[in-house]
This record gives C-alpha cells, structure tokens and sequence, in this order.
C-alpha cells in the first residue's frame, strides 16, 4: 500500500529532533514512532505536469515584458508595501506602536520607528527635572525631607520598622525594650574620588502620541448617543488586548509610559484553573535554568520581545518550603522568577534596596510556560545633568546618618554592632520623583554609591548586603536631613557624631 | 543565498526581469507541491501556483533579500495564496486549506490523493492551520526549522516547539484504537 521510500535514518532522526525540544517525548517513543512512521509513509508523490510548467514560464516571461521600471521596481519598499497590505494605515502603525518599541535593539537605526516613539536618550538642559527632593514643586525650594520619602519609594528611615530580607537599608528588627543595639558604620574601602562634578540623572519618557494616535482609531465609534468624537484632544491611557485562544495571553499596554505588562490569559490555562495537586502525590517542580531561560526565549522570539537590551538575567530559586518534613503542608513553588535587569547607558538599575530591577518573567513550572512577563518598557528616556557630592567626607557624613540605634532609653544593656564597609561602586537607582504642585510622581534613575557590606561584628542582628548613598547633591542634602530611624517604642534621639576610619 | 539568486533578485529590482525564470525554475516544483499538499487537487495547485509565482514577480521590488531567503518569501506568498483562495469561496467559515474542509461532496480532491490520507486526514483535522503547515513542511517538504520559521511567520525555536506540541496533540487525541488500525494496516 505504501511504497514510500522515506528512510529509517529520517525517522530517528525526526525523533531525534522531536527528544531534543521536549525530552519527555522519550518516553511516549512507541506512540510517536507510529505517528511519524504514518506521515511519513504517507507523504504524497506529486508529479508537476510539464506543459503547466513550460506554459507558465512563458506567461510570466510575457509579463515582466509589461512591468515597467517606474513602477514596479523604483519605488520605495516601505510605500509598496503601505499600497500593497491590506491593513488601514491606522492599523499598521497601531502594530508598530505596539511592537516595535519593545523590539528595538540597542538604539539601532535600521529598523522601521514609529514617529511617535523615540527610542534613545534625548538631553535636556541642566536640572531639567527641577528640585529632586520631595514636598515641594519641583520648581520650588529644598525641602526638609529626602526624597525618598513619598510618591511611591520609601525612605526607610521614616518608615516604621519591618523585617526585610536583601536590604540595602538597615531595617529596625522589632527589638524588645530590655535590649538596644547600636550600629557602627566603619569605612575601610579606597579613597572615594568621583570625578565628575555633574553626572546625569535619567527619568522615563511620557508623551500622549500614541495614546492618540489609539484614539483616532475608535474617534467615529459610539456607544448609544455618545459619540466618542465630542472628546477634545482625547488620548488612550492604556488598552487591554487579550488572545482568544488556547493557552493565550493577555495583554496590558501603558500607552503614556510606554510600558506592557503580559499575562496567562488563565481562562484559557485549563490547568491552572485546577487546585494545586495534593504534595505528597506531585513532587517538587524543577526545571533547569536553562531550561527556564529557554522557555523565556522561546516566547519572547514569538512575540517578537527583545531581550538583549536588558543584562544577564538572573534566576530567583525558591525551594520548597518544609517538603521533607510534611509534604502535606509543604508549600511547593510552582512559578520561578527571572529578572532581566535594565541598564542605561550600560549601567545597571538597581531599586532602594539595592536589588538588579527590571523585567520581571515569571515561568510556571508545571506548564514549562511563561506566565507573566512585565514591565516592557520602551528605551525612551531623558537625561538631565545634576551636580554631585565629590567630597568623601559629605558622603561619609551621609553613611553615618544611616548607621541607627534602636532601643528603649532606659535599657540595661546596650551593644554596638560593627559593620564594615567596603569601597563604593557607582549604579544608578530607581526611584521616584514627586512634584506637590501636580500631586505625581515619575520614575527617575539616580547616580548612587554602593557599599559592600564585608563583614559584621554580629551577623545574627544584621543581614544587609550594601548600603546605598545617592550622589547627586540635590538629594545628598535632603537625605542628610532625613529624620532618625523610629524604633517602635522608644523616642527619638540624635545619634552621638563619630569618627569614621580613615581609609586603609 | 546564492550569489547568482542574490543578483537575479537585484537586477529584477532594478527592472531587468528576464531572469526571473531562473528563479522560477529554481522553486516551482517545491512551491506546486507545498499548495499541492494544501489543496488535494492538481488544477486548483496549478491555478494557485501561477497566481504565487505572479505575484512574487510583481512584488519582488519589495522584497529585502538581507532579510530573508527568496524561497521562504515565496513560500510566504504561496500559503497566503492558499488561505485567500478557501476564505474568497468560503468567506463565513475560518478554513486556510482543503484539510479544512468538512463536507467530502462539496470538496474538490484528487481521488488517488484522498485514497492515501484517508488515514491520517482525521489527524490533520485536529491540528490547527499553523501545526499543519509545519507537519507538511517538516516531514513531506523537509525543510529546516529555520526556513519553516521564515514561512509561518515564527522563529526556530518556536517552530520546533510548534512542531513537538503538533505531535503531542496527535499523541493525546489519537484513540488507541487507531493505533492499533494502523499498526495493522501498514505492517
């Protein structure tokens, strides 16, 4: 019945294939070798009729003759394919708008840009951004608090202690009153010299653009007797797409900051709709991280994302809680985390706590997909020049104010916890900028120091990693002004001035 | 790319087409075969396949050979032509190919054809458009990934693992039954 001559090399090498992208296949090799032994048996025999093939050689020699060089061949590509496609206009850019952003590749100049987006850095004049410190316009005078303090970052030094885990900032352990500890910042790193007297400061672009460019696209729709084109200057602020599908996506596109953030559409996840399966029957979820990188890779090649603006990125494992003791009360994690950290100008972001920020992908272990994948942002920025601290010993002053003491004033015992610093590298943190006249706030990277924390006379009361100093002097005055630390009962008392260690 | 396709394509470009045969000698076989598996029926291939081979003429001004293969644009505008011919005939029905079809009386088929997928033609039904077409273009066309994902509009990475879901789709909804038919039937 079927004489086809397809080989048994081709079949392994087809399960071949088949193991490498999914090696679980392995063991379902009897069905599957059926499967391909099937197509490839029944691959069809095609004979192409030879006078077809003389006649339409002929016919399409003819016409070539009729093509003429003005308008088939002369014109631009891009306007051939604008007459050509049958998409409106609108609808094009629409998908320009929502692709190529995120698909630009180091600020490259041969891919097709949308007019509406720039890509790249755009400089502004000097302290563009106005007063970076906080309470006041960002047109008025320095205030009295840092400006890590509202808007959505968080001066943890007025904020009530809490237990962190990975901060940069010392976090108050709620310590009980019969017990105080004080900590002791001690410089041992080199000599800090930063040479440039201004160094930028970088804030993400906004614009309305595209948001009306969305807008035009439903302006002569209507709900009932509303017409949506009674709106004046009207813009999109942000749009929800979701895929209609099977294991599809939703997406969330931030028009006015260019940023889009991607998740299960979880309807069309059957399985997640499930409880998770009881732990002592399913064990432990693992993947590789190349396994996890590759299924981040493979999606993003699908929707065309560009990862290679952003750095390495970096796994974050979490182990299964308790699994050994009771698999019945174990937490078994069933999503991974991947942070692709962002960089500006080849410099890493990193957030108040000192961790690499960025883009967030979270993999599901038991679907071996991606689950969600955010924020996308365009690589608009702006740039604006700040004068920064050169003098060690201001920013030294501004370690100090950092150190803390927590404990009730009428405490038996105080000790003193040592903490070594070493010697700074430069990064920029994101944080956020709030202008009191527009009750906003806007994400801004800042020129930082970080000290490595390198050893700890009492590591069981101190878990830090670095302690982050901002350099620009705007913030640099406001952060040395920053209240003391509130330890949860005990009053507020200005900590004794120390020497710091001379530098070895 | 070839040096010599590379320069057919140029000068074509520049309004010399009458080298454009050679192009046409190169792919016509390959491109009748790809419509062929996608329409079971020898005249509509043929009708098809002109309708391929004379748009690629009148458009390849727009084509950007630094970008991608001439083979895999062909094969582009091949499945597009495809698709516009079953949705012009059936505009209210979401149909790419004959594999869509459901009504055997109302479908045009070469009946040798029809003879030797009457097995596996229920499968290709469970598979969508896109799985198909990297079913066909893998194990009958035998092209790699990386042209596959030229032509569906993908990446290598994601057409291999189009091309393992597609298996595993036939894997879960194949009835062990037709397993054993067909063990029966070929060996």
């Amino acid at each position: 019945m079927n004489n086809n001559p397809r080989s048994p090399v081709e079949l392994r090498a087809l399960l071949e294939e088949l193991y490498s992208i999914d090696p679980s296949m392995r063991t379902h090799e009897d069905i599957i070798r059926k499967i391909l032994v099937e197509f490839l048996a029944s691959t069809p025999a095609v004979t192409i009729d030879s006078t077809f093939v003389a006649r339409l050689r002929n016919e399409l020699e003819e016409h070539a003759k009729t093509l003429t060089n003005s308008r088939a061949y002369t014109t631009h590509p891009f306007w051939n394919f604008l007459s050509s496609h049958s998409l409106s206009i609108g609808s094009a850019l629409l998908v320009m708008l929502l692709i190529l952003p995120f698909a630009y590749n180091k600020f490259s100049s041969d891919r097709s840009i949308s007019p509406f987006f720039t890509p790249g850095i755009v400089n502004l004049e000097k302290n563009a951004f106005g007063t970076l410190t906080a309470g006041t316009s960002s047109r008025g005078t320095p205030p009295e608090r840092s400006a890590l303090d509202m808007g959505g970052g968080s001066n943890m030094e007025s904020t009530p202690p809490i237990m962190q885990k990975n901060s940069a900032h010392i976090m108050p352990y709620p310590i009980p009153p019969d017990q105080a500890i004080r900590y002791q910042f001690t410089y041992t790193g080199e000599p800090i010299t930063i040479e440039a007297s201004e160094l930028p400061v970088y804030r993400t672009q906004k614009n309305t653009n595209s948001g009306k460019i969305f807008f035009d696209l439903v302006r002569s729709a209507s709900i009932g007797s509303f017409t949506f084109d009674k709106l004046q200057n009207a813009f999109v602020h942000n749009v929800t797409i979701s895929e209609d599908r099977p294991r599809g996506y939703t997406l969330y596109l931030d028009l006015e900051n260019q940023s889009l953030t991607m998740n299960m559409n979880w309807s069309s996840w059957p399985h997640l709709m499930r409880l998770q399966e009881s732990s002592d029957k399913t064990p432990p979820l693992s993947l590789s991280d190349s396994e996890i990188i590759s299924i981040i890779e493979v999606f993003a090649q699908e929707y065309n994302i560009d990862l290679s603006y952003y750095g390495t990125p970096r796994i974050m494992h979490q182990e299964p809680m308790g699994y050994a003791e009771e698999k019945m009360l174990a937490y078994v994690p069933e999503e991974v985390s991947v942070i692709y950290p962002i960089k500006i100008e080849g410099q890493t972001i990193i957030d108040e706590g000192g961790n690499e920020t960025g883009l967030y992908v979270n993999v599901n272990l038991r679907e071996r997909a991606v689950s969600s994948i955010g924020a996308l942002q365009a690589p608009s920025y702006e740039s604006t020049a700040y004068a920064v601290e050169q003098n060690q010993e201001t920013i030294l002053e501004a370690l100090r104010r950092k150190q803390g003491a927590y404990g009730a004033e009428d405490t038996n015992t105080e000790r003193t916890v040592v903490v070594t610093l070493g010697t700074p590298s430069r990064s920029l943190m994101r944080t956020w900028h709030y202008d009191a006249l527009t009750y906003t706030s806007r994400e801004i990277f800042v020129p930082v120091l970080v000290f490595p924390v390198t050893e700890v006379s009492d590591s069981s009361a101190y878990y830090q990693k670095q302690i982050i100093i901002p350099i620009v002097k705007d913030l640099l005055s406001g952060y040395v002004k920053a209240p003391q630390p509130m330890p949860l009962d005990a009053e507020i008392r200005p900590l004794p001035a120390t020497e710091a260690e001379p530098a070895q | 790319m070839n040096y010599d396709e590379s320069e057919i394509i140029t000068a074509c470009q520049q309004g010399d087409t009458s080298h454009f045969s050679a192009l046409y000698d190169r792919y016509i076989e390959k491109i009748y075969r790809f419509i062929y598996y996608k329409t079971h029926h020898r005249e509509t291939a043929e009708d098809l396949t002109s309708m391929t081979f004379i748009k690629a003429l009148e458009r390849i001004g727009t084509f950007n050979h630094t970008k991608a293969h001439f083979s895999t644009w062909l094969y582009q505008i091949a499945r597009n032509t495809v698709i516009d011919h079953y949705r012009a005939h059936r505009p209210s029905s979401d149909i790419e190919d004959a594999w869509d079809l459901e009504d055997k009386t109302d479908t045009i088929r070469d009946v040798d054809l029809a003879l030797k997928l009457e097995v596996i033609e229920k499968y290709m039904k469970l598979l969508s458009p896109q799985h198909r077409d990297i079913i066909i273009l893998r194990i009958w066309q035998e092209l790699s990934y990386e042209e596959i994902a030229a032509i569906v509009g993908s990446t290598e990475a994601a057409s291999k693992m189009m091309f393992s879901r597609a298996i595993h789709t036939l894997r879960d909804k194949m009835p062990q039954g037709a397993f054993f038919a067909l063990l029966f039937f070929h060996w």
